[in-house]
């Protein structure tokens, strides 16, 4: 009976994602059917020919690497500093009136204005990965420092009485009192990095990026093109979320 | 040299809880304090180990003074073994000889998530005994302990007490008739 109940869970958890997908892939369709036209709307077929016939080439998978790699890179660079600075703010009250109107402005500010800020500044190549940095440092500072903010007085207390070293009041009281905060702004972070990433190579057209390619097909009015990208980009995040979500659990679980 | 509290006052929010209290407390020995709930034990205890300062008078004699705690909550690292919470405050080896000592040893490996109440209370304190020191505060230490265990254990504490001062909250009268001295703090002020 156990086993019976085991096997149909299982299928469940194997039929219902299939079964939404399919759904929604018919919905598309359906669409398609009724505007009748490829320029406005091409339909899952189309958009899955495009895209294989673009995976055949070398170019498809050096601008989807090029892209990644820049966000990755903005990413990472926004986790350091948003650490950095959430530990900081964290432990010293004073350091965070003066830094905390600087992140909320970030945060509240469209990220269309910094790109154009950005696209002064810096190469084509690095305004989206100061792009991507600039949505990450915001979410993952204030993860950290709400963390740490948290953390149970009462222990705090217990390490003073029992004069814990540096080391072992961050490992063992700040560490597992602000690891839940950190995982969940780097879940959220990972998916304003990437969107707001490929906003701005749209804008700052580096020579190999997915944006530009998203621009091209906008320019030459290839819609295909423009849908078959745009699956490529969700299925990469898909993949780069699923990837963090598998390392993250292992630093979870140590 | 003696511990000596001169008229200290401590109030919360405008409520008094200790008003203008003064004793003396022994270098060696047990002494109990004892008082219905609200009377300010607990908080006697904080402003001894320094945790708090009092509204006014002072605390003398405790200046190099190594003070060891046993709180009122267990206050374990919820992430870290029963070995690990007392070695973290004594050392592996105190923490061997303590969880062995109060027949928590067997759970050494365990989360306190995983420990029933009375046996968190005996990590806690094992811990506060792994530790050390010249004065051991111990808040209601023995809440969820049966009695053989009790029995047991307390021959520990008055060991410990050769050679340190052992401040004990209780509201067992059994737990009281081990002190040299104790003081009643009542809630009328």
């Amino acid at each position: 009976m156990n086993f019976i109940m085991k096997a149909e869970r299982k299928s469940l958890t194997v039929l219902r994602p299939l079964a939404v997908t399919l759904f929604w892939l018919g919905v598309w369709q359906l669409a398609f059917f009724l505007v009748k036209s490829e320029l406005l709307l091409p339909s899952p077929g189309q958009t899955a020919l495009r895209l294989f016939e673009l995976m055949q080439t070398g170019g498809f998978w050096l601008k989807s690497l090029s892209s990644l790699l820049r966000i990755v890179k903005g990413f990472s660079l926004g986790v350091i500093t948003g650490v950095v600075l959430g530990v900081l703010t964290g432990r010293f009250r004073l350091l965070r009136a003066f830094v905390s109107p600087a992140l909320n402005t970030i945060k509240a500010t469209p990220v269309a204005s910094f790109i154009i800020l950005a696209l002064i500044w810096l190469t084509k190549d690095g305004v989206p990965v100061f792009i991507s940095f600039l949505m990450v440092l915001p979410i993952i500072w204030s993860n950290v420092a709400q963390g740490i903010e948290e953390t149970d007085k009462n222990l705090l207390e217990m390490t003073r009485v029992f004069n814990f070293s540096r080391k072992n009041l961050a490992l063992k009281v700040y560490l597992p009192s602000v690891r839940p905060y950190f995982l969940a702004g780097c879940t959220t972070a990972l998916g304003f990095a990437w969107k707001a990433g490929i906003a701005a190579e749209i804008l700052s057209l580096p020579l190999k990026s997915i944006g530009k390619e998203l621009y091209n097909s906008k320019i030459y009015l290839e819609t295909t093109d423009l849908f078959a990208w745009s699956v490529a980009v969700i299925t990469l995040s898909i993949i780069l979320e699923k990837l963090l979500v598998f390392l993250l659990g292992k630093i979870k679980s140590k | 040299m003696a511990i000596k509290i001169e008229n200290i006052s401590k109030s919360y929010e405008g409520k008094k809880v200790i008003y203008n209290l003064s004793f003396e407390l022994p270098e060696k020995g047990i002494f109990c304090l004892l008082g219905e709930s609200g009377s300010g034990k607990t908080t006697l205890l904080r402003l001894i180990a320094g945790l708090e300062e009092p509204d006014s008078g002072k605390i003398t004699g405790l200046e190099d003074k190594k003070i060891s705690f046993v709180f009122q909550e267990d206050r374990l690292l919820p992430g870290s073994t029963a070995f690990e919470n007392v070695a973290l405050a004594g050392g592996a080896e105190a923490a061997k000889l303590w969880l062995e000592r109060l027949e928590i040893d067997q759970a050494e490996a365990q989360k306190p998530c995983t420990l029933s109440g009375g046996m968190c209370r005996r990590v806690a304190l094992a811990r506060a005994l792994a530790f050390g020191g010249d004065v051991l505060l111990l808040d209601e230490p023995f809440k969820g302990y049966d009695i053989e265990l009790k029995k047991r254990i307390i021959p520990y504490i008055v060991e410990f007490s050769q050679n340190a001062l052992v401040v004990l909250v209780t509201h067992n009268e059994s737990e009281a008739a081990l002190a040299g001295g104790s003081i009643y703090l009542s809630k009328d002020r």
